[in-house]
């Protein structure tokens, strides 16, 4: 291929606690099986993969001297078993041993263990990791955070390392896969702890915020895929599946190809940088090359409340920016029949004050899975809903104090948690606040800021 | 002796435009993507848009600009990659997301290199009689960029006219952003740009209509800033510079935004005479505009000049004709207040076969200062950023690189009273008095 190689714009991702490193561990073998990269990370066979990919693998993918390429990941924990499990797996031989920090022991579900007392102690060392890694790319647009919100290391650790990339290098972009815990699958009683905590943290530090619901993906499994008793691996199959295809513009090169513009374009008001994605078809492992859906089902099940990552249903909020990103052996015309229809279903739920909201991007390379698939970005309000379930439960357990002690353990203040509850409490609000926005007349006068409940002083 | 023209391309749209435009103009020229003469050279490879190097090959006088290191590797690979010095091609390192006040101020870090190439091309100049520019006012680069280039060359070389060919969003590739980028480059353009050729991207009217592939917007475009170079590069033709051609069109420094009308025919079915008739009618057909003109009306909507550039199987006597006959059809649209002339030029040769743009062998460009152009700013760019800004959304972004609420204030009161000079020039009942105000 071409020497120029100036042009990539690396990303690293960053892989945090035992939810992180499981989703992240599947994401990066379906990742090396697109591009066709074997557990020794050669490219056998260089012909069958579309220049497309080739041209920008080095955006996820490191190429060493030997011509391996080696996912640019770094894998956290502060339990080790995790680390037992990533050696064991099929891409164990594609992860430096360099990039692995692990402690000697877990944070039993404690997010100020992960951010202040043995996340802290472990910090400097991971810093040097990332520090190294970010050094070794040649123009790093960002880094990708896979963590999850109700245990300790992610929520906690992953606040704590986010924020120290912000302070190192306030230009990179922070997108974190955030999975938000739910009490239909969870085991964890403070996890509504954990999980304020984390948003507090993440709407400082993140720059965009992919929210996964673990309620969500339970509901998928029942309806979506009709499993009946999803194992722990199903569910990091399903997400790293849907997470892969949204990285498909960033890796194909593609409008928006890079994160600064997937930010810029859906942050549509300050602190609103939690987003919905969702993808379709849906389906398990099992049913890779039996997959022959049309682009009229794509679409519409890509903007459907039970395909998309958070179960939102759109209906229930104004959506304020999105892309509909069709992948796979389609024509543009095609594509562009699907917009203007998907567009007019969904007019009552884009906000009529911002133009151009809805989007598409047609990228011609499919993937390894199926012949055509589609994912759906969106920031929308109706996302309120997890944030207020997440504030009642916290009330919850708040109001009466329980298992405060375990944090003030760690030497954390009381406070904090309330300052994080009022995070989320002003999020909500200010959701609230923007969905009430109305546009009555269009010609009121040039530039009259009225109305508008963000504009800064 | 050659006064030079500098053609700028700037940012990802303007970038492209640039490898359409430029790939055109070596097919005019005779040239292979090295630069070398074929041997069946059509017309001769100007010095105007040319510069010869060492070894016997013309190459462009331009500079690719992008803040998003992609756009420029992009034209470093292109199969004319060679015609572009590396000297030549500046990158920033991040792109902007579509910001145009990201553009701006990241811009800042580039300018300076900017300049500095600009000078070098300059050196290999006798004079330079102008600049084009080449820009999208959508995206972040394009718009931000622009507008701090436009600003610097408006300084450093106040006498040079500078003419811009800005790209306009249409409805498929326009993001949430674009609204207020569309309104802050426009509004930098009517300040700084001698002259802007409106153009919108229109790649959706074609997916309608062609059911295969779609046709390469950018190629079409590259043949419409063909045409209009095309008298200059001739030297023959009713304008001989840009300077000339900038004279005829804007009578006032603010009417600057020009429309352009590009159509094709086929001259063996219809005759030398038919075909520069028909052709010359299309001034008055909207479906021919490159820029959407919404409820365009022939009484209200005037043109304050226009310059037909005919191109292909066409003959002087043809031209002069149908100018004749135009001008006695039309004249109830001109009489009141027309400040600038109908010209014509013809270049005779037919184009080479270019990506199936124009498989007639008849064209015409017109640029016209049509008042009409304010619907397209209202509808387009005012109505959506003036919507968009009442809510607030993405404003933070803008403030965040460093516009204050004034910014955008200014460009709309800055339009506001386009609107009204626009309304004031072409109203039946003003006469030559209201002229001295301007």
């Amino acid at each position: 291929m071409s020497t120029q190689r100036q042009s990539s714009q690396e990303i690293l991702c960053i892989q945090v606690g035992g939810c992180g490193n499981q989703v992240g561990e599947v994401f990066w073998d379906q990742l090396r099986q697109e591009y066709g990269i074997d557990n020794t990370g050669t490219i056998v066979d260089t012909s069958s993969i579309s220049s497309e990919l080739l041209e920008n693998i080095e955006v996820f993918f490191k190429k060493t001297s030997d011509g391996k390429y080696l996912p640019r990941t770094i894998n956290v924990d502060l339990d080790p078993a995790t680390l037992d499990s990533l050696r064991a797996s099929s891409i164990s031989k594609l992860l430096l041993t360099d990039n692995y920090f692990f402690s000697t022991e877990g944070t039993n579900n404690n997010w100020a263990k992960g951010f202040y007392t043995k996340g802290a102690e472990l910090i400097n060392e991971i810093m040097a990791g990332v520090k190294k890694e970010l050094d070794a790319c040649a123009n790093p647009q960002g880094v990708i955070l896979f963590h999850s919100l109700g245990g300790g290391t992610g929520s906690g650790l992953g606040s704590l390392i986010l924020s120290k990339i912000k302070t190192m290098n306030p230009d990179l972009c922070c997108v974190t896969y955030s999975v938000f815990p739910s009490p239909k699958v969870s085991d964890v009683v403070v996890e509504p702890y954990n999980a304020t905590l984390t948003i507090h943290q993440l709407s400082k530090h993140a720059d965009l915020v992919f929210v996964i619901d673990a309620g969500a993906i339970f509901s998928m499994m029942h309806f979506v895929l009709k499993n009946k008793n999803p194992k722990s691996s199903d569910f990091s199959w399903t997400i790293a599946n849907i997470i892969r295809d949204s990285t498909s513009p960033l890796r194909l090169g593609y409008k928006p190809w890079v994160l600064r513009d997937i930010v810029a374009q859906m942050v549509s008001y300050p602190g609103f940088n939690f987003v919905i994605f969702g993808g379709a078809p849906i389906y398990p492992e099992e049913a890779i090359g039996k997959l022959n859906v049309r682009i009229n089902e794509i679409a519409v099940q890509a903007i459907s409340d039970i395909n998309n990552m958070t179960g939102t249903d759109f209906v229930n909020g104004k959506i304020l920016n999105s892309r509909l990103i069709i992948r796979g052996n389609t024509t543009d015309l095609e594509v562009y029949q699907e917009r203007e229809r998907i567009k007019s279903r969904l007019d009552s739920e884009l906000a009529q004050w911002i133009p151009n909201n809805f989007g598409t991007s047609h990228l011609s390379t499919p993937t390894t899975h199926s012949k055509i698939s589609g994912i759906f970005i969106a920031n929308s309000t109706a996302i309120k809903s997890l944030f207020q379930r997440i504030s009642e439960h916290f009330h919850e357990m708040y109001s009466r104090k329980a298992f405060l002690h375990w944090y003030k353990g760690e030497g954390m203040h009381q406070m904090e948690l309330e300052a994080a509850n009022v995070t989320v409490l002003n999020l909500i609000s200010k959701y609230e606040e923007v969905e009430k926005i109305v546009i009555e007349n269009q010609g009121s006068g040039p530039g009259s800021g009225t109305g508008s409940p963000e504009e800064e002083e | 002796m050659a006064n030079e023209i500098i053609s700028i391309h700037i940012g990802g749209a303007g970038c492209r435009i640039g490898l359409s435009f430029w790939d055109l103009l070596r097919r005019e020229s005779g040239l292979d993507t090295q630069g070398k003469p074929t041997g069946e050279i059509s017309t001769k490879a100007s010095e105007t848009l040319f510069q010869e190097t060492g070894f016997g090959a013309k190459v462009p006088r331009s500079l690719f600009v992008d803040l998003d290191p992609r756009t420029i590797n992009e034209v470093k690979q292109h199969e004319m990659g060679a015609l572009f010095h590396e000297d030549y091609l500046v990158s920033g390192d991040s792109g902007t997301g579509g910001v145009y006040a990201r553009g701006y101020e990241q811009g800042k870090k580039v300018i300076d290199t900017v300049f500095d190439k600009i000078r070098k091309i300059e050196d290999n100049c006798d004079s330079i009689q102008g600049f084009m520019i080449f820009m999208s006012t959508g995206g972040g680069t394009g718009a931000g960029l622009g507008a701090l280039i436009l600003e610097q060359l408006r300084q450093k070389y106040l006498k040079i006219p500078r003419l811009v060919f800005a790209v306009y969003p249409s409805a498929l590739e326009a993001n949430a952003t674009s609204p207020y980028n569309s309104l802050m480059s426009s509004h930098k353009l009517l300040r700084d740009a001698d002259m802007t050729v409106v153009l919108e991207n229109s790649t959706f009217k074609y997916l309608r209509d062609s059911h295969s592939q779609q046709i390469n917007e950018n190629n079409k475009i590259a043949c419409i800033i063909s045409d209009v170079t095309a008298p200059i590069r001739d030297q023959n033709g009713a304008y001989k510079s840009i300077r000339e051609l900038i004279d005829n069109l804007v009578p006032f420094p603010r009417f600057s935004f020009m429309l352009a009308v590009h159509e094709a025919i086929d001259s063996s079915r219809f005759g030398a005479d038919n075909s520069a008739q028909r052709l010359s009618e299309s001034a008055f057909d909207p479906r021919d505009f490159i820029a959407s003109i919404p409820d365009f009306n022939w009484d209200t909507d005037k043109y304050l000049g226009m310059d037909f550039i005919f191109w292909g199987n066409l003959n002087t006597e043809a031209i002069n004709s149908a100018m004749t006959w135009f001008n006695l059809k039309y004249a109830g649209q001109f009489k009141h207040w027309f400040p600038g002339q109908i010209r014509s030029s013809l270049h005779s040769s037919v184009r080479p076969v270019f990506d199936h743009v124009d498989r007639e062998d008849a064209t015409v460009t017109i640029l016209g200062n049509n008042s009409g152009i304010m619907k397209f700013f209202d509808t387009n760019v005012i109505q959506p950023a003036k919507l968009i800004r009442t809510s607030g959304a993405y404003l933070h972004q803008y403030y965040e690189a460093g516009m204050v609420a004034k910014d955008f204030d200014d460009a709309f009161e800055n339009f506001n009273f386009l609107l009204k000079d626009y309304s004031d020039a072409t109203t039946p009942a003003v006469d030559e008095k209201e002229e001295e105000k301007e």
